[in-house]
């Protein structure tokens, strides 16, 4: 989407509300799959059913459908970064 | 029967058994995950001499936050506990629960897509018509046992269309899977052989005739670039039988044993079914039923506690999902909960891999049931019989409505 330059994404959160960015710590999935049926248009699994590589910009009106995903994994393998704050 | 072994702090040991300590022992309308939660109050890690089946002794990890930390490590903690050894008189590993990575994961691979989410969807149809076919057979009863009639063939008749056998073997493996869970160890040493001999008998038979199932699939598969074995096709096949049958019928039981002594929850989920999902969820924290068990693969220190290469080490899922620190108010069911990030499916590369599966099976069993069977209660007269072990359990659950 507006990614203007690498790193523009993540650094305007002290900005105009803020980004939120779902850091995904793959190597700590295992497959339990609570994000997706919580919020599947954000956390897409592959086949095996482990979360798909790659961090996840979440756009403002799909913010509390992001965290209360990465508040499901009993792993603590999501990662929200928001509004400065980070937390698992 | 164990010595204490000369590493452990006496301070640490504690008189504790999951097999004989209160809420325990097999008792009329006990409560033996609620048993546990006293816990939290007491050491977070201590040692209990006489913990296992078989007499050996565990460290037992009290808080969420530290079976995470050792069920995360299985480089440090082994999951190979030979639990076929004594029946076999040889070691046969159960796959890929005995297996540890990075081996683990070849197996994992393999497995996973057969259970995953996509997969358990398709198979959803027919779980549903299995449930509605069983629950309106004892509709007009008026009452039941929840076990017998409808936990057990329900999980079974999932269990023999996944491995793509005839629902005529129901009976048969009805019987296998008492025995196994709940008979003399005797005859759970000669269920475990029957079971054995059975997935040896359908491993060559999928060898001579392949069909379009669960063994052909697994006696054609490679493992790191090699066919798959016989011994690794059959500890898979008996694994799915000792992993898939007793653990979601006792779920049921709980969780029917929870609705029939709270009519309002009935009432509020019948009113708004979407709410099941949720309550099962919930039902899943508060009576969860397995312990996870490891075994120190070398010497380590856990927050200043000496632990040995070979000690065993035990997380029990139903205290985890008791922890103050993770879950607000953890004694209070709340069947809406939110946040509900549970243990009961385990945490780490060991995760359930049929919990997408058993999620489905419990949903579908608690909506067809609410939606076929009037208000229920436990049946005037009687009380279920609850107990701890290795596998918490329910039994003898009379209802009537
Ligand atoms: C409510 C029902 C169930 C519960 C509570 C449950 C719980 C668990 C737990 C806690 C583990 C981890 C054990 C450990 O790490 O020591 C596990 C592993 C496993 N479960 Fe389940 N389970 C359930 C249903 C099922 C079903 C229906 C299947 C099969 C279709 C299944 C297949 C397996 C397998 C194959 C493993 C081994 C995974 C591995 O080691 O990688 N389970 N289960
Ligand atoms: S909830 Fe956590 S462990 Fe499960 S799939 Fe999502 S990221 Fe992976």
């Amino acid at each position: 989407m507006a990614a203007t330059s690498s790193g523009s994404r993540i650094s305007n959160s002290n900005g105009e509300g803020g980004v939120m960015r779902i850091e995904v710590l793959r190597e700590k999935c295992q497959g339990h799959a609570r994000c997706w049926a919580q919020s599947p248009d954000i956390y897409g699994l592959d086949d095996e059913g482990y979360i798909l590589p790659g961090d996840i910009d979440v756009p403002d009106e799909r913010k509390r459908a992001a965290w209360l995903g990465a508040k499901s994994c009993p792993e603590r393998a999501l990662v929200i970064h928001d509004e400065g704050e980070t937390s698992r | 029967m164990s010595a204490i072994p000369v590493h452990v702090p006496p301070e640490l040991v504690r008189d504790f058994s999951y097999f004989t300590g209160p809420g325990m022992c097999p008792m009329r309308g006990g409560d033996p995950q609620g048993a546990l939660a006293g816990l939290h109050d007491g050491p977070p890690v201590f040692y209990a001499p006489n913990n296992t089946y078989d007499g050996y002794g565990t460290w037992v990890f009290v808080r969420a936050e530290d079976q995470r930390r050792v069920l995360q490590d299985a480089e440090t903690f082994s999951s190979h506990r030979r639990i076929f050894e004594k029946a076999l008189g040889y070691d046969l590993p159960t796959i890929p629960l005995e297996i540890d990575p990075p081996e683990h994961g070849a197996y994992r691979s393999l497995l996973n897509p057969l259970l995953s989410p996509r997969r358990v969807m398709a198979m959803e149809a027919a779980n549903r018509a299995r449930a509605i076919e069983l629950i309106e057979g004892l509709r007009d009863k008026g009452h039941c046992e929840v076990m017998e009639d409808f936990a057990f063939p329900f999980a079974v008749g999932v269990f023999l269309e996944f491995l793509g056998l005839p629902q005529s073997r129901r009976q048969e493996f009805l019987g296998w899977a008492d025995k196994q869970f709940h008979g003399t160890p005797e005859e759970r040493g000669e269920a475990i052989r029957t079971v054995i001999a059975f997935m040896g008998e359908l491993v060559e038979l999928r060898r001579r005739e392949p069909a379009d199932d669960f063994m052909t699939f697994v006696v054609q598969a490679q493992v790191n670039g090699r066919p798959m074995t016989d011994k690794e096709a059959i500890g898979m096949g008996a694994l799915l039988f000792v992993a898939g049958l007793d653990t979601v019928a006792a779920a049921i039981g709980f969780d029917f044993r929870y609705l029939a002594e709270h009519s309002e929850a009935q009432a509020r989920l019948r009113a708004d079914p979407s709410g099941v999902t949720l309550a099962v969820e919930e039902l899943l924290r508060a009576f969860p039923t397995v312990l996870m068990t490891r075994i120190a693969a070398r010497d380590t220190e856990y927050d200043g506690i000496v632990i040995k290469a070979g000690d065993r080490v035990s997380c029990p899922s139903m205290v985890a999902n008791r922890d103050p620190a993770e879950f607000t108010d953890p004694n209070r069911i709340d069947l809406s909960r939110e946040d509900n990030r549970h243990v009961a499916f385990a945490y780490g590369p060991h995760r359930c891999l049929g919990s997408h599966l058993a999620r489905r099976e419990l949903v579908i069993a608690m909506e067809e049931w609410l939606r076929l069977i009037p208000t229920f209660r436990i049946r005037e007269g009687t009380e279920p019989l609850t107990y701890g072990g290795h596998v918490f359990g329910i039994e003898d659950l009379q209802l009537e409505w």
